[in-house]
């Protein structure tokens, strides 16, 4: 595997096609391609390809950056058991700075309340382990961090750990694709589908973007992967092919990782959910089965004096995130919405799409 | 209430901006503006302060001890000083190991004599047991200015040099390593070290350094852009020439970090003249600490504040200011 990876990261064959390619573009091409995975968007700029190709190809960053689309409500019911419940709030880092309401994971901890970061789902057994107090994970993330949520119950099941529960905010990627689908938003040339993810749920997943007329890729995360997802798209929107291909094989089934799939469907159930921007999707989430209601923090304890107010209202990430308009178009943006002061995920996550432009908009300003 | 957040702790923006707003806002005063690694408090005299904090405190390759000397030294070599006197504060958490202190303190005896630095005065305190985590130790380095050199220097001119005397991120994995959050197989060293010789190597060799940082807290990331902001100067780095070891790479990969951003306490970024660039990798290089500098990048346009990075593929990004802690991505 070592191997495998040195090779996509290969100067010299990366340059060649890199170079290969600006030169392809410039043959009449106006399109627009959007890459669904939030790490796609982050690797594209790393690697300085987003700006290269313009203004023959745009890439758009699509709705995949599992902390971007997390809702304000979502982030209220994790304040409102760290503040009210009084739990230990076991996190992912990327959401320590999600604001809601002048709030955030970062700022609480500040006031005392204990936030763990964790680097890996798992590692909140050993949290759970070293407290009397009741520990809540925040299960973030599309179907590639779900098996880590899964195998975190299975394990306290089997230790007998009675202190450890977990809020699942985990989205689904083919129901938004679905839904813009069905919206008649995506109205891009291609799409760059996700890579982890595919590994876990498999190709054929995503096969009702055929439905859509939209040629996809599945693409892999190192520079040679995404550029050659870039080529594959060319030479279907060339020859005017539809459907799915796939050039990351060697992570990538059509049915994808079957163990990982089985444990998915064994805990997790589909329930409607609120995407940040992008509103009430139906079959959008996950949710623990009734089988595992004991580490269900939404079933554990009560939520009578929840409340929520719904801000979302100043904020447009839900257009950027589906590349309706570009960050700079947004009246927030660089105005009230900066790095330091961000009002919506995308300017929060360091994979978020405002973020990513903020930063590059500084190479020409 | 407004609350200190730990991001100001971090290296990155949020320290800056609260050193301005805070500190900068009340104390201002012309040695204090400069914003340098220490000041010169007389002619030839030179003076730093540092706090170290690192938990666990001992970590492969080194211990906090070493990381406190090292930090000092390191800070007076950035403003071409050689290190004369310390002196040394410790806030120990009640039940620390005294084998493990013991262990410290010898570490910090062993650069003393190494380096001639004479302890003057100090005092400890000891807190109630989880009050603290392990140890803390404060470190005031008292410096001779050497052979008359004035750092940093404010004027520079595009093909001025960027030079990085070795690979970026080893201290922060081997610490994450330690406190258990990261596991891989394969051993990585702390890059601590000591750095006064191979500068005082270079002031004897006639280079007329305008500018050195040691890079800790924030990373390469943050001292380029201390300096293009400091010198107000546009600096491009070329990713190809900033060494990295294969460890810390895959790290970064499989964890999300940008390596970049991670921090070092045994490398230094350098700016010399073009000419004087073959002379400065020469002496560099003769010495085992510094053995893996490479020129990574030179000013290009002065009148803007900027850090492109040219990226091994052909393309071009921004390496910006880190904002905080150095956090993971979820997928």
């Amino acid at each position: 595997m070592d191997d495998a990876i040195n090779l996509f990261k290969n100067k010299e064959l990366t340059q060649k096609l890199f170079s290969y390619l600006k030169e392809r573009v410039k043959k009449n091409y106006n399109l627009r391609i959007m890459e669904f995975c939030g790490t796609h968007t982050h690797n594209i700029f790393q690697y300085g390809f987003r700006y290269a190709f313009l203004p023959h190809v745009r890439f758009i960053a699509g709705p995949g950056c599992p902390v971007c689309v997390t809702s304000d409500i979502e982030l209220a019911l994790a304040f409102y058991l760290l503040e009210k419940k009084g739990v230990v709030i076991i996190t992912y880092g990327d959401l320590l700075k999600v604001p809601y309401n002048d709030k955030s994971l970062a700022t609480l901890r500040s006031e005392g309340y204990q936030v763990e970061i964790v680097y890996s789902a798992i590692e909140a057994i050993n949290v759970a382990k070293n407290t009397d107090k009741e520990c809540v994970f925040l299960g973030v993330g599309f179907e590639t961090t779900m098996p880590g949520t899964a195998a975190l119950i299975e394990l306290s099941k089997k230790e007998n750990i009675k202190n450890l529960s977990i809020v699942s905010f985990h989205k689904n990627t083919k129901a938004i694709i679905k839904a813009l689908g069905n919206l008649g938003e995506l109205k891009t040339d291609g799409i760059l589908l996700p890579g982890h993810v595919s590994a876990v749920v498999g190709w054929e997943y995503f096969s009702e973007i055929s439905s859509y007329s939209i040629p996809s890729v599945v693409v892999g995360f190192e520079p040679l992967d995404i550029l050659l997802g870039l080529n594959e798209l060319l030479d279907m929107i060339e020859k005017g092919e539809k459907g799915i291909k796939c050039v990351y094989s060697r992570a990538v089934t059509e049915k994808g990782n079957k163990k990982m799939l089985e444990v998915i469907n064994k805990l997790f159930k589909k329930v409607d959910c609120h995407w940040r921007g992008l509103g009430m999707v139906k079959d959008g989430g996950f949710d623990l089965n009734e089988e595992y209601d004991f580490y269900n923090a939404k079933k554990r304890f009560s939520f009578n004096d929840f409340l929520f107010e719904d801000t979302e209202k100043h904020c447009i990430c839900g257009d950027v995130l589906i590349g309706k308009i570009e960050p700079y178009e947004c009246p927030s943006y660089e105005v009230f919405c900066t790095p330091e002061t961000p009002i919506g995920p995308c300017m929060v996550s360091h994979e978020g799409t405002c973020l990513a432009y903020y930063k590059w908009s500084r190479i020409n300003g | 209430m407004d609350r200190v957040l730990i991001t100001v702790g971090s290296g990155g923006k949020k320290s800056l901006s609260f050193i301005n707003e805070e500190i900068l806002s009340r104390f201002c005063n012309d040695k204090l503006a400069v914003l340098a690694d220490g000041a010169h408090i007389d002619n030839d005299i030179i003076v730093t302060t540092d706090t170290f904090t690192v938990f666990p405190p001992f970590f492969d390759g080194g211990n906090i001890g070493k990381l406190a000397m090292c930090g000092m030294i390191n800070d007076l070599a950035s403003m071409g000083a050689e290190p004369k006197y310390m002196t040394m504060s410790l806030v120990i958490e009640e039940g620390f190991s005294l084998e493990k202190l013991r262990l410290i303190l010898d570490e910090m005896k062993f650069y003393c004599e190494k380096f001639n630095i004479v302890l003057v005065t100090g005092d400890t305190k000891v807190v109630e047991k989880n009050k603290l985590e392990g140890l803390i130790v404060n470190i005031t380095g008292i410096g001779k200015r050497y052979k008359n050199i004035v750092l940093p220097q404010r004027f520079y001119k595009p093909g001025d040099s960027l030079v990085l005397t070795g690979p970026v991120g080893e201290h922060s994995i081997a610490v994450l390593k330690a406190k258990g959050v990261i596991n891989f197989d394969g051993n990585l060293n702390s890059d601590v070290a000591p750095l006064w010789e191979p500068v005082k190597a270079l002031i004897d060799g006639g280079i007329k350094i305008k500018f050195i940082r040691d890079v800790t807290r924030g990373g390469v990331s943050a001292v380029l852009n201390e300096l293009a902001i400091f010198a107000n100067i546009k600096l491009e780095v070329y990713e190809e020439r900033i060494p990295v070891n294969n460890i810390v790479a895959s790290v970064c990969d499989i964890y999300g970090f940008d390596i970049y951003s991670l921090a070092c306490e045994g490398r230094l970024v350098i700016v010399v003249p073009e000419e004087d660039v073959k002379k400065t990798l020469e002496i560099l290089k003769s010495n085992t600490l510094t053995e893996q500098s490479e020129v990574i990048g030179k000013v290009i346009e002065t009148g803007k504040s900027m850090v492109v990075l040219n990226t091994i593929y052909g393309g071009k990004t921004i390496l910006d200011m880190p904002l905080g802690e150095i956090l993971p991505r979820i997928c």
